[in-house]
């Protein structure tokens, strides 16, 4: 093991700050992120699938959760990364805003209709809860080999 | 489309133990934080992983709750898994543990630098989801490209011998 870089082998890492138009491409580039949020004091971390759009992340869940239950007007944070373990290289991006709820009726306003099928959620079971977090801060980092 | 599976406690200490990259989300005082890591898990009952004490998560991922997070998921299928472990992660400054720490090579973090703190989480909540119609995994993770062959070389020479990317 190597305290000045990555142990196995590999050639030292180049840690690079991402600019925020970059990390908003890379939002739209994915369709898996995990949303953060705290709970009765706790942080809770949970995956879901979603689209984003100008920063703005949205995905659906259901009216009876613990996001439906915590996140409603609440701070909440958003990442998304591509690692390859492999290479021991990658990028992740963080947005930290606040979860608002949306009427799923209208998302036609959010310009959401052409991206709908991607935030269809892949657990049966009725999700109408449609959530957005709006970002105050966007904010990435690529590992990559020097 | 299925409905989500709960998994048991002793299948989500199995996935976690496959390792590798999770996310650890933290609350700060301007609110939660996710940032991924890479982890060793020790013992069945807890995962390690390095950070650097100035960092965010060297500020504010112990002495209080961090909900530490995995899963594979694959958007091709709709298939996947999470596993989510909660605790108040401490810092370890024994340095028998350190050296037996580093004595398993991991977890190195990829980023290199003076990562120099190592957290521990003894999780006292683990709990998982899977969906979809994929199995589990049952083999450890196999983090070699499908195409390259996999006879000559232990993993750890072909990593050492291979050129970089």
């Amino acid at each position: 093991m190597s305290d000045t870089g990555p142990g196995n082998g590999w050639p030292p890492r180049r840690l690079e700050e991402l600019a925020r138009a970059e990390c908003v491409r890379l939002l739209g580039s994915k369709s898996v992120g995990r949303v953060a949020f705290v709970a009765e004091g706790s942080p809770v971390v949970l995956p879901v699938n979603y689209v984003s759009s100008d920063g703005m992340v949205y995905f659906r869940t259901s009216t009876h959760n613990v996001m439906a239950a915590h996140l409603l007007d609440a701070a909440a944070a958003f990442q998304v990364d591509d690692v390859d373990e492999f290479m021991e290289s990658g990028w992740s991006v963080l947005v930290q805003g606040w979860a608002e709820f949306l009427d799923p009726e209208v998302e036609t306003e959010y310009g959401l209709e052409r991206l709908a099928h991607r935030i269809e959620p892949w657990a049966a079971g009725a999700r109408y809860l449609l959530v957005r977090i709006k970002p105050e801060r966007i904010s990435g980092r690529r590992l990559e080999p020097r | 489309m299925t409905s989500p599976r709960v998994l048991t406690a002793e299948e989500c200490v199995r996935l976690l133990g496959r390792e590798g990259v999770a996310r650890v989300a933290i609350c700060t005082p301007v609110g939660p934080r996710i940032f991924p890591v890479n982890y060793v898990c020790e013992g069945g009952d807890s995962i390690v992983f390095r950070t650097s004490p100035s960092s965010t998560l060297g500020t504010f991922a112990w002495g209080t709750e961090v909900a530490f997070q995995v899963d594979e998921l694959d958007w091709t299928t709709s298939s996947g898994w999470s596993v989510e472990a909660v605790g108040r992660p401490v810092v370890v400054h024994d340095p028998v543990e350190i050296a037996e720490l580093r004595g398993h090579g991991e977890p190195h973090p990829w980023a290199g630098g003076s990562r120099e703190m190592f957290i521990r989480l003894r999780w006292k909540e683990i709990a998982g989801r899977s969906v979809g119609t994929a199995p589990l995994p049952q083999e450890p993770r196999d983090l070699r490209p499908a195409d390259e062959d996999h006879s000559a070389l232990s993993w750890h020479d072909r990593r050492k011998d291979h050129e970089g990317p």
